[in-house]
């Protein structure tokens, strides 16, 4: 961009030479002086531009009228109407298959009439050459007129205004024609004023929409659309964004060309702002002069925070002007390239319009963890190796299908589609391995949260660090939640586990999914006994047979236990050492893995199964008992190698009933099927998860200068039978709303076999963890509502969904920051906020006759329902308690963790609004609390560090308050 | 009307010479008034922003800015009464009540321009700059009428203004609430004007207000 032609030292100094001017005793007198000495010299001509001036302040006088008077209703009857929908297509459009995008021309300050200027009607139909029939482009829009009506038509001096009109297109010099552009500059301020603005740009907004209603466009549709805007169109466009955005809840772009426009508009609610700019434009550099919101000293500023969030591209255009001649759209004015200015212009934006926008350069990038972790072979995906048969018996599929995210090339990209290489499904689709399918994810729930990708400089700065930022993504527009989970690392190195139902269509050319694959690690499982090391990474091991309820040696199995490489800072995921001599290996490990390809068995991830069972260590009831457990002896018990389990209520539990059979189906091949009072198989549970920090020698850099947050996370277990331990077990989910990190962590769904098992990319070798599993049937069950059933977690999951996505792409920027209002504890608890609230106001709107009629048809239910809502006011009260403080929350608003810098003390103060969030572990103790004194049962299973031995780090428990 | 063109002119000059000579050659009390009350009439143009927002129709537009008029000119008053009150309570300064007003009446002068502040963009910062001027203005009329120094004109000013805002919310209210209803009377509606609820009103769109 080139420097504005006045510096800002420049600027100060004029604004110091004029206060001082102003103030110094005597001024009146020099001015005097001034004016008659002028006078004497220029006479009649300074009269005249005094006259204008006057001219001048007395159109700007009355320039808020139109809109103030469509606003008061002073235009008749309906004064609320704009008119009849105005403008037309530029071009026919595609009448079978939907159009892509809505481009709406707003011309500059000359446009009298219905049509825009001859060069801008020229620019309009080349450019609709240039596009394909399923972009629309809108025309004929009056943008200086809050009712749509030309000054050509309509009031008392349209005759005067086409007596001008015609006389300016003869000649274009003529100085009358200035009349035209001074009038329409006039609701340029209008729509700039802090006080007019909201009015006018909200006809305006008014017009635009009921135009491009009458235009196909289809509402609720959240078809993009485009604002171009020439010269003064250019604020127009902005200023009409944030209330059309609202009216159609679209994504909505601008493309300004030579745009003047002031700093104060809502530019951070734009899709992306293109501004482009003629390096001889003296008029579109008028808007970083007049408008102090555009001076950079304003650093709060819409317009500066949208420039910092690179939500602003500005594009120079060459040696061009700004109107004709020279101009952005003249099409005599040639650049040295051979090309017109007019077809630069229409090059320019149809690229835009085409995302073929070339992206910006990336900056050199310090080496992250992913990029660290590429030199571990055995973690490495390669389907011909991973989706070989295990090499022992005592194995079983992991999942039915699973197989690696592949993000399509820009140009192949197909409705939010990703390629799914199968590396392993079920039978009849076995035949389906190695092959790349498409992947759909159907939940039209989630098209809230498809978003363009333009990285923010603070994601490139943050990338630059070594952060892993989803830079494939950049530039691209309406990314969906599977584009961006397939996206979010340099490389397609996701492997994914699809949640039932798959949806098999095209003979295998396409699955359907409804909920979002899991990330997840390995392809098959095994329930074993570390033996002895046989060299190298080679370890024997036992097999578990249920039928005996014992480990049996296997010759033929043989594990390996590949060391992982470090991170940055040089600690270890994951050791081997001493693993046979760990007292969890009494119990076995549940491992995860691939086959080698030489007949031993690569333990890619493990996890105890003292941590997969429902068989607790302790049973702790009572309240004091169980406030001590939750808030001390939970977290002081440090040391490494070791997991224990507990299961609290706060009502009592007969003894007696923890070791009676399950009530629910039994399982056919366990041995000893015993599950904890009231838990049933099938059964799903609400995690709550926490991991503290890494200490020791080793110590974590993040705890060099401060004590352990932690991290704070959210899952969904289910009370499975596992046939490879005959018991019931635990299968557990993270919905990890994770902020970008260096560590490759992609925010979304993940296996424990991923998130927490995985030798390399996983925390149970280095971090103490803690999940607790909440068992509350008026929220993990399900109501039946007619036909068809309804879960509070489902609803929460939903939210959570949503939330994680966002995350992945941080709200469109690329990048999502941690701070005291936004991080996984607040955020993850936003979505339980917003979860609660939506199933409080479905149950408002609910008949009470119905509702009552229901109560009564099923009393069990209608109990739950009352214990719900009893939580649901709990949870308000705790997780909310200054609800004044957190507008965001009360509206589910898009405000994702942006930068600290984005209003520092309103960050620190929403923050506050749900200070009991602002802790990963007092998040978890607060959540857990209100539950079990709801009257929910938890089954605590904490570990410290589990796997090999390694003495270089120590577990660190996460900070709390003592409340 | 020579008076007030010379009062006028002695404003906008922002001469001191001149506005001690005007002193002197001042026009009498119920001009400083009527000054007032046309400055008042003056920002009730420059803010009519507010009454466009509550949908006021036009016959009551004009009644409405005749009586912001006449409130402006009470409370005007108000003012001068209350400076008046500390000039001698807290100063000593036994100045008579009619020199505060004529020197309030002149520091109100460059209000009569307050209009302006209709302009869209560059109203804002034109209104406050007449604020600015017209506190500069009235420190100056208090130290030509009461031979208090620049520091105590202040003082006596912001003390006058505070006094006055915490009658206005103590035992003025009742008048104030007087004022309000004359308000919403002309208007023909319930006038809102503070910003928060102006800006509810501006995002409830114009049928938010039927």
């Amino acid at each position: 961009m080139r420097r504005p032609s006045i510096s800002p030292r420049q600027r100060l100094w004029l604004l110091l030479v004029l206060v001082g001017l102003v103030l110094v005793p005597g001024t009146g007198a020099l001015l005097h002086l001034a004016y008659a000495g002028l006078r004497r010299s220029f006479g009649l001509a300074l009269d005249l531009g005094l006259i204008a001036l006057l001219l001048v302040l007395i159109a700007l006088f009355f320039a808020p009228l139109e809109a103030l008077g469509w606003w008061a209703g002073w235009e008749g009857d309906q004064p609320l109407e704009t008119g009849t929908p105005a403008g037309s297509l530029a071009a026919p459009v595609a009448r079978d298959r939907p159009l892509s995008r809505f481009v709406v021309y707003l011309d500059g300050i000359g446009q009298a009439s219905g049509d825009a200027l001859p060069e801008g009607e020229d620019f309009l139909r080349r450019l609709a050459l240039r596009l394909p029939d399923d972009i629309a482009i809108l025309r004929g829009l009056m943008p200086y007129s809050v009712r749509n009506v030309p000054l050509t038509e309509g009031s008392w001096l349209a005759g005067f205004w086409r007596w001008v009109d015609r006389l300016r297109l003869r000649d274009p010099r003529a100085l009358l024609g200035a009349l035209i552009n001074l009038r329409n500059v006039t609701v340029v301020a209008v729509s700039a004023d802090q006080r007019y603005g909201p009015i006018y740009n909200q006809g305006m907004a008014q017009v635009i929409a009921d135009s491009l209603l009458a235009h196909g466009y289809p509402l609720e549709s959240g078809i993009p659309v485009t604002l171009l805007g020439f010269s003064g169109g250019g604020q127009i466009a902005l200023g009409a964004l944030p209330h059309l955005r609202r009216s159609l809840r679209a994504p909505i772009e601008v493309i300004s060309l030579g745009g003047v426009f002031a700093g104060n508009t809502h530019i951070l609610e734009a899709e992306h702002l293109y501004h482009l700019l003629g390096d001889r434009d003296p008029v579109a550099r008028l808007g970083p002069l007049l408008f102090p919101r555009r001076w950079r000293w304003q650093v709060l500023s819409y317009w500066n925070r949208a420039r910092r969030r690179g939500k602003v591209t500005i594009r120079s255009m060459g040696p061009v002007g700004h109107a004709l001649p020279g101009g952005l759209m003249d099409a005599a004015f040639l650049l040295p390239d051979g090309r017109s200015a007019m077809d630069q212009t229409v090059d320019q934006v149809a690229a835009i319009l085409l995302d073929r926008d070339p992206a910006t350069a990336l900056p050199e990038q310090a080496p992250s963890n992913v990029d660290r972790f590429r030199a571990n072979g055995w973690h490495h995906l390669d389907v011909g190796r991973d989706s070989a048969p295990p090499p022992a018996p005592g194995f079983r599929p992991l999942a039915g299908w699973i197989g690696r995210l592949r993000l399509p090339e820009p140009e192949q990209r197909d409705g939010g589609r990703v390629g799914f290489e199968v590396f392993a499904a079920p039978e009849p689709w076995r035949h389906l391995v190695s092959r790349t399918c498409q992947l759909e994810w159907q939940d039209p729930r989630l098209g809230a949260v498809v978003q363009d990708v333009n990285l923010s400089p603070e994601a490139r700065w943050s990338a630059g660090q070594g952060l892993v930022h989803p830079l494939r993504l950049d530039h691209w527009r309406r990314v969906s939640p599977l584009e961006s989970l397939a996206g979010s690392r340099p490389d397609d190195d996701v492997l994914v586990r699809l949640p039932e139902p798959v949806e098999v269509l095209e003979d295998g050319r396409l699955l359907r999914i409804e909920a979002e694959p899991v990330q997840t690690t390995g392809l098959a499982l095994a329930l074993v006994q570390f033996r002895q090391p046989l060299g190298g990474d080679l370890w024997s091991a036992a097999s578990y047979e249920p039928q005996r309820a014992a480990f049996r040696d296997l010759a033929d199995l043989r594990l390996r236990l590949p060391m992982p490489i470090a991170n940055g800072e040089g600690i270890l995921p994951a050791t081997a050492e001493g693993i046979e001599r760990s007292a969890l290996n009494a119990e076995g490990w549940l491992v995860s893995g691939v086959p080698d390809g030489a007949g031993a068995f690569v333990v890619q991830s493990l996890v105890p199964r003292r941590l997969r069972r429902l068989l607790p260590d302790r049973v702790v009831t009572g309240r004091q008992a169980a406030r001590r457990l939750l808030k001390r002896e939970l977290w002081d018990a440090l040391e490494p190698g070791t997991a224990f389990s507990a299961l609290v209520s706060l009502q009592p539990l007969a003894a007696a009933s923890l070791a009676a059979p399950a009530p629910g189906p039994a399982l056919a091949s366990a041995a000893t099927p015993t599950l904890p009072s009231g838990w049933q198989l099938g059964e799903r549970l609400l995690v709550v998860h926490v991991f503290g920090g890494i200490g020791g020698e080793q110590r974590e850099q993040a705890l060099q200068h401060g004590p352990c947050v932690g991290h704070f996370a959210y899952g969904i277990a289910e009370v499975v039978a596992e046939p490879l331990a005959g018991e019931p077990a635990i299968q557990l989910a993270y919905r990890q709303v994770y902020a970008h990190n260096p560590d490759g962590l992609i925010a979304g769904r993940h296996d424990d076999w991923r998130y927490l098992g995985d030798r390399q990319w996983g925390w149970l070798g280095t971090r103490p963890v803690a999940d607790i599993l909440l068992r509350y049937p008026p929220f993990t069950g399900s109501y039946r509502i007619g036909d068809h059933s309804r879960s509070p977690l489902d609803g929460f999951d939903h939210q959570l969904t949503a939330m994680m996505a966002r995350y992945r792409v941080g709200d469109g920027t690329g990048a999502t920051f941690v701070g005291p209002a936004n991080n996984c504890a607040q955020d993850s608890n936003q979505a339980l906020f917003a979860a609660i609230r939506a199933l409080q106001q479905e149950i408002a709107h609910q008949d009470p006759a119905a509702l009552r009629a229901w109560e009564q048809a099923d009393r069990e239910q209608a109990e739950r329902l009352r214990a719900l809502l009893r939580l649901e006011r709990r949870l308000r009260h705790q997780l909310l308690p200054f609800a004044g403080l957190r507008p965001d929350w009360q509206r589910n608003a898009a405000v994702l963790g942006s930068s600290l810098e984005d209003r520092p003390l309103d960050n620190l103060l929403r923050g506050l609004g749900s200070w009991r969030m602002l802790l990963p572990r007092l998040a978890s103790e607060t959540v857990v609390w209100t539950f079990l004194e709801a009257g929910a049962s938890a089954l605590i299973l904490r570990s410290n560090q589990c796997g090999g031995e390694h003495p270089q780090i120590e577990p660190v428990a996460p900070i709390t308050l003592p409340l | 009307m020579t008076g007030i063109a010379q009062l006028i002119h002695a404003a906008f000059s922002f001469q001191p010479g001149d506005f001690q000579r005007l002193e002197t050659v001042a026009p009498g009390t119920a001009m400083a008034v009527w000054v007032a009350v046309l400055a008042g009439l003056s920002q009730g143009v420059g803010e009519a922003f507010v009454l466009f927002v509550n949908r006021v129709r036009p016959q009551r537009f004009v009644l409405s800015l005749l009586v912001e008029a006449l409130l402006f000119g009470c409370g005007f008053l108000a003012w001068a009464l209350s400076t008046w009150l500390a000039a001698r309570l807290l100063f000593g300064v036994a100045v008579p009540l009619a020199a505060v007003v004529r020197a309030l009446g002149l520091a109100h002068t460059p209000q009569l321009l307050a209009f302006l502040g209709a302009l869209p963009y560059l109203g804002v910062p034109w209104l406050t700059l007449l604020s600015l001027w017209t506190a500069v203005l009235f420190v100056l009329g208090l130290v030509t009428a009461t031979g208090l120094s620049a520091w105590g004109a202040f003082w006596c000013l912001l003390s006058g203004w505070l006094a006055m805002h915490a009658l206005q919310r103590s035992a003025g209210q009742p008048v104030m609430a007087l004022g309000r209803r004359l308000q919403d009377w002309a208007a023909g509606v319930t006038i809102v004007s503070d910003g928060a609820r102006l800006q509810e009103l501006l995002r409830a769109g114009p049928r938010g207000r039927r």
